[in-house]
């Protein structure tokens, strides 16, 4: 197509570059980070709920057209539906819901807080309960997407506020996620891939433990199924309507985690080469629009370029930048000590790892050779190849990331895109081996088994620990490269028999065990910390008390009113004033203490330290690590402060009239707002 | 049928015979309600007599809109299936919005706790009085002191047949309340449909339940919602009359409007648009048709006479401020339409009133009023339904305007903001009837519809979340019973701050602290006695200064002899409330004993006593 022509008579072309352009001007130029801030406090919320809006206006008909709801007739239509529902269940029942890794979940949630109470996507910093509603009266934005905290808001707005809502959403999208990736496989190699696809995910416990979390993981990893699976369409009917259900979930897959903007990538690369193959643009007006749509993505990444903080480099001692290539051999380590780990610490899958790490290697040949004669390609492997792109990007630039140890508890979730990665590169691989005769198969599987074995002895640095898997795993893979050659039914092809006999076991063998003792989540003691906290507040229903605590915002997000040490040893004049006059019906502290192993001593935590001033009674206390201790404490008294304020005799109510009456309670009040910590 | 039955039947057929009848009725029903009785008399008659008078009347009004249906429903068109399911949808979500966000409690202090204490003594003793002081005998709890109060005895009758159909328990209220939330709804969007079929339904849906006015009283315990329901029923048996003059649907309409009347006070002045229908419809259909529920409404209205005459008379119930001497005056009117002004214009997250409901009436009021003074005297070529919202809308008006003029009806005052709900229900109408003319041109209702949803996440949520109006003393209230109720079981006294009625409705005996400063030596031997395991005192502080400097102020000040106890303490807004444990009252030695009662003087409905 001539490119000149067709930008010369093609208006919606030119609206669409002019766009492009202005977003790129509005997103990086126009506004200091300052305005920008201003913008995304305003309308972040409204923007979030436009595209929301859009996407899902957009996504009706075609959701009208392919009804994926109707089940398919046939004695077994109920079959994908209770498979996706039983494993569902499985991965949700194993670990109580809570927040799983702090402050990342917390932070989420006050998000949530903002847009839903002030429809301003600001974390609370204060809270107070002035009048008998509990108000936020101080925020600040995140620096984290805005599309999970939206949709948390929205079931907020539904149901009444209740930090529990996150859990519901994450529960929902387990299922969701489990049904668009039985969709995924469906479509890339047939039935046998879709339930080959979902019981490999439901191996996972990682995915087991975000389903029960407070985090955006699950969402993310619904929104890339779900790009896939609109490209997949977008691929085959190549019509304006796809595009834009297409780019609108790109759009709101980039607003989901930070760097899933990388799946734009493939995205792109998609809709330029439809637009060539086609000769044409496809284009509606509304895809015109689209780039402006990019606005807070890039208003978001200016606020947080200008904080040096935000990258939280000073958490990991040793590093000056966030990303460098230098970190790709560190992190590639912890990474097999993740992967291959036979312990159960790490919320691994050993069959993922295996099978997956065995498929990763054909799964970007057969993408590059796809790549290379996309002419050739049916929509749904020209879509796979560019999609592994996607992965195979966002892959590489979480192996240079500073904080890139997915060995790590608070990084491990960062795998969950690369998990799912492996799941359906053991789809495309084994669907292109079912179409090859059982010999060569053979020979692949020994080959693989050959080359696993080679990787294990190539790479013995201590985290690789292929030698220790478990017995029956690998006994399982040979024989299901055995049965391969010796069964081959008509409608089930041994192969996938195979694999998913092989995945049965790895399930029983380790992953199931591993989500019930989930050590994953009990190892990471903060998260156990918070679930203690919210069991203080479910004892505690009425809600009437303050908390001093570092973490203040886990008790703002449970409508609870709080304030951070710091602030409390900076301001006791506001604390004193409070306590004298009963503004709280108790005060609390929350500390942690550190034991002395030789002596048993126990000492304050620095973060939690309140020096001398403050009299503290301990009141509940519980040990999470053998040389942690966690306490609440109640103030007794504050040093320096009588418990009656020491002004001069108030004049007496009885001789006040009415309107002086009124006029003490107004001075009061103001005061009140004013001293509240 | 002997001849002689047959020719008295068609005596009392001919529309002459029931005419006079209908005057006769008239004339003895005003005798009745105005003359006859002396206002003590007329107190005993509401109380003995008006649970069975009203459930005579409803009765009525079941059968008749049960025959209305019957003959009515084969000749309408109905709404399409897509239509009834996007229908039953928005009414689900706009439902599940009202009942999450708030706590179901009363929100109208004392209000709604007066509703729950006839209602009671309705479904135990069919003795229409609320409670002053009632105390367990024999297991059983009894109503000791009653009053006749000033609320019409609709809501509470109604409430009463949830008690007597499913068992008492103060959590029927709420019940009842959803229903009606969820009738008025369906009412508004049939409404709204006869108006521009489902736009029309939709958007009148959308527009009510996005009120956070209307979503407060889902989960409350105010008779409010019956009141909005009952207007709607109205308009629609108004313009079924006018489409279909005959005796089936005047007995509906004409029994609807008798209990609307007395579903809240100024209801009662609905009445007129009804008989302006009524007369349209004779001079429409040229021939007078009065049917034997026509002739005896006059009769079943009756107690709405009588109990006028009993609140008349009695000054105390009208619960006047210092300083005021009548209900009604047109000194209340400036600041009355300068708090309605604030009311429908303020943005903030304070008030229960949807700004997007006030725009879109503005414009609105415009477009109906200028089409109306173009029709100039064709009002009557109006379409059934339209005539019906006419009258009733002009009423509405009227009875707004004269809200103006009453001494609490600022509607900035959480207490009088829900008079507005007749009000906004008219807007909600005009907008839909202004939507369904513009639709010819313009996709109005569609834009409107998409503004309502957009308001509902942007604004009805969040407040209905925040909910600030609907904390005024509930909260504490509601803390007082939570405390007490965390406490281990047995039986309790509370001596209250307040109003003993919402421990009475619970069956906890209560009384004011007024009467046990009186009664204080009774108090002192009920602590040696095993009748109460504690007797608790409530109380509240307030600040005397900048500082705090909190004080119990002096008409909640018990004398020093009385040993209290402090259990539990807790800040609401600027006021402290506290529960104290009676511990000791060391009697002085000048005190003089209170006089007892006569033992079952008030006992109502209780043969023998």
């Amino acid at each position: 197509m001539n490119i000149i022509e067709i930008l010369r008579h093609d208006r919606r072309l030119q609206v669409l570059i002019l766009t492009a352009v202005l977003a790129v001007v509005l997103g990086f130029v126009a506004f200091t980070p300052d305005q920008a801030l201003g913008l995304m406090t305003s309308g972040g919320y409204w923007t979030i709920l436009g595209t929301t809006a859009w996407f899902l206006w957009t996504l009706r008909p075609l959701l009208l057209e392919s009804r994926p709801w109707t089940l398919p007739k046939g004695g077994d239509g109920w079959a994908a539906p209770a498979l996706v529902a039983g494993c569902g269940v499985l991965l949700l029942v194993h670990e109580a819901y809570g927040f799983k890794i702090l402050m990342d979940e917390i932070m989420l949630l006050g998000t949530s807080m903002g847009m839903h109470f002030d429809k301003h996507p600001l974390v609370p910093v204060r809270g107070h309960d002035l009048q008998g509603a509990f108000q936020l009266i101080d925020g600040r934005l995140d620096k984290r997407p805005l599309f999970q905290p939206f949709l948390v808001s929205i079931l907020h707005d539904l149901t009444g506020y209740r930090p529990e809502n996150v859990f519901a959403l994450n529960t929902g999208l387990t299922f969701g996620l489990l049904g668009l990736v039985y969709q995924a496989g469906r479509r890339m190699a047939g039935r046998a891939a879709g339930v080959l696809g979902v019981l490999l995910l439901t191996s996972l416990p990682l995915l087991a433990q975000n389903a029960t979390g407070g985090g955006f993981e699950l969402l993310n990893l619904v929104m890339i199924v779900g790009t896939l699976l609109l490209g997949m369409r977008f691929a085959e009917k190549r019509d304006a309507a796809s595009q834009q259900a297409l780019l609108l979930s790109g759009v709101l897959l980039a607003q989901t985690r930070y760097e899933s903007i990388l799946f734009l990538l493939p995205v792109g690369l998609l809709v330029l080469w439809v637009w060539w193959t086609e000769r044409k643009p496809v284009l509606s007006w509304g895809t015109c629009l689209v780039p402006l749509l990019f606005l807070p993505v890039a208003l978001h990444q200016k606020i947080f370029a200008a904080r040096e903080s935000s990258w939280e480099l000073a958490s990991q001692p040793g590093f000056d930048k966030p990303f460098a290539l230098q970190y790709a051999s560190d992190n590639f380590a912890h990474w097999l000590n993740f992967f291959f780990d036979n312990t159960g610490e790490h919320s691994n899958s050993l069959v993922i790892s295996t099978l997956g790490f065995i498929a990763l290697p054909f799964c970007l040949l057969w993408a590059v050779k796809t790549l290379g004669r996309l002419r050739q390609a049916t929509p749904v492997q020209a879509v796979s190849a560019f999609f592994t792109l996607g992965f195979a990007a966002h892959t590489l630039l979480l192996l240079c990331y500073f904080w890139g140890r997915f060995d790590d508890p608070v990084i491990r979730r960062l795998s969950l895109p690369l998990n799912l990665w492996l799941v359906l590169a053991v789809v495309i691989v084994a669907g292109v081996l079912v179409e090859i005769s059982r010999w060569k198969r053979l020979f692949l599987g020994l080959l693989a088994l050959a080359a696993a074995g080679l990787l294990a002895y190539l790479l013995p640095t201590p985290p690789v620990r292929l030698f220790t898997l478990p017995f029956n795993l690998w006994l399982a893979l040979v024989l299901m490269v055995v049965a391969n050659v010796a069964i081959d039914s008509p409608r089930w092809n041994s192969l996938w028999l195979g694999l998913i006999t092989l995945t049965g076991i790895g399930y029983f063998a380790y992953s199931l065990p591993t989500m019930a003792r989930h050590d994953y989540s009990m190892d990471y003691y903060v998260g156990r910390e918070m679930a203690w906290r919210r069991e203080f507040m479910a004892a505690h229903p009425e809600k009437d008390y303050l908390v001093i605590d570092p973490e203040a915002l886990g008790w703002i997000t449970h409508l609870v009113s709080a304030t951070p040490v710091q602030q409390a040893l900076a301001r006791k004049d506001l604390i004193l004033f409070n306590f004298q006059n009963r503004t709280f019906s108790a005060f609390y502290v929350f500390q942690r203490l550190t034991v002395d192993a030789a002596t048993g001593a126990l000492s304050v935590q620095k973060d939690y330290d309140l020096g001398p001033d403050f009299q503290l009674e301990p009141y509940w206390e519980r040990r999470f690590t053998p040389l942690t201790v966690s306490r609440i404490s109640r103030l007794v008294a504050i040093k320096g402060g009588e418990l009656t304020p020491p002004s001069p005799a108030a004049p007496s109510l009885e001789k006040m009239s009415a309107a002086e009456r009124e006029k003490a309670r107004q001075a009061f009040f103001e005061q009140l707002i004013k001293r509240l910590p | 049928m002997s001849d002689s039955a047959a020719s008295l039947r068609s005596s009392l057929s001919r529309p002459a015979t029931r005419a006079v009848a209908f005057v006769l009725a008239g004339l003895v029903a005003g005798y009745l309600g105005f003359v006859h009785f002396t206002v003590e008399e007329a107190r005993n008659v509401l109380r003995h007599g008006g649970y069975y008078i009203m459930l005579v009347t409803f009765f009525c009004w079941l059968v008749a809109v049960w025959r209305q249906i019957r003959a009515g429903s084969a000749a309408t068109a109905s709404p399409t299936p897509a239509g009834t399911w996007a229908a039953v949808g928005l009414i689900g979500l706009l439902t599940v919005l009202a009942v999450t966000h708030e706590t179901f409690r009363s929100k109208i202090l004392y209000d709604e706790y007066v509703l729950q204490s006839t209602a009671y003594n309705l479904h135990f003793f069919r003795d229409n009085s609320a409670m002053v002081r009632g105390y367990e005998v024999r297991d059983v709890f009894v109503s000791l002191d009653s009053y006749l109060d000033k609320r019409p005895i609709l809501f509470p009758f109604l409430l009463s047949l949830v008690h007597d159909a499913v068992g008492y328990r103060t959590a029927n209220v709420f019940a009842l309340n959803i229903g009606l939330y969820v009738a008025g709804l369906a009412l508004v969007g049939w409404l709204g449909w006869k108006l521009n079929r489902w736009r029309g339904g939709l958007l009148a849906i959308g527009l009510l339940g996005s009120l956070p006015l209307y979503a407060q009283n889902a989960s409350g315990a105010g008779m409010e919602l019956l009141n909005v329901c009952m207007l709607l029923v109205v308009m629609l048996q108004g313009g079924a009359w006018l489409a279909r003059p005959d005796e089936r649907t005047l007995s509906g309409f004409v029994l609807g409007v008798v209990l609307l009347v007395q579903a809240r006070y100024e209801s009662a002045l609905y009445v007129v648009p009804a008989a302006l229908l009524i007369a349209l419809g004779w001079w429409r259909e040229r021939r007078l048709i009065i049917s034997g529920a026509a002739i005896a409404a006059p009769l079943f209205l009756v107690p709405v006479a009588l109990l006028q005459k009993v609140i008349s008379n009695s000054p105390i119930m009208w619960e006047l401020h210092e300083n005021q001497t009548s209900r009604f005056s047109a000194e209340y009117l400036g600041g009355n339409l300068r708090a309605a002004y604030e009311f429908f214009t303020t943005p903030g997250m304070t008030r229960a009133n949807s700004p997007l409901l006030g725009a879109l009436a503005v414009a609105a009021l415009g477009v109906v009023g200028w089409r109306l003074a173009a029709r100039r005297s064709r009002w009557a070529d109006l379409g059934p339904v339209q005539l019906s919202l006419l009258a009733f809308g002009t009423a509405i008006l009227a009875v707004s305007t004269l809200i103006m003029f009453y001494y609490w009806a600022a509607l900035t005052d959480p207490m009088s903001a829900r008079f507005a709900l007749p009000l906004h229900l008219l807007l909600v109408l005009v907008i839909v009837a202004a939507a369904a003319w513009a639709d010819r041109r313009w996709p109005v209702s569609v834009v409107a519809l998409g503004a309502v949803a957009v308001f509902i996440l942007g604004v009805s949520a969040p407040k209905q979340s925040y909910h600030h109006y609907s904390h005024a003393g509930n909260d504490e209230l509601a803390w007082e019973q939570r405390v007490v109720a965390a406490r281990p079981p047995g039986q309790r006294l509370i001596v209250t701050n307040k109003s003993p009625l919402p421990w009475l409705i619970e069956r906890t005996p209560s009384i004011l602290l007024d009467r046990a400063k009186g009664v204080a030596d009774r108090l002192a031997d009920q602590l040696h006695m095993p009748d109460f395991s504690e007797i608790l005192v409530t109380q509240g502080m307030r600040p005397a200064s900048a500082e705090g400097q909190y004080q119990v102020p002096p008409d909640e000040v018990l004398p020093p002899w009385f040993k209290l106890e402090l259990v539990a303490e807790r800040r609401f807004g600027t006021k402290l409330a506290r529960i104290s444990r009676l511990v000791a009252i060391d009697l002085p030695a000048d005190y003089q004993p209170s006089i007892a009662p006569a033992v079952g003087a008030a006992a109502p409905g209780r043969p023998g006593q």
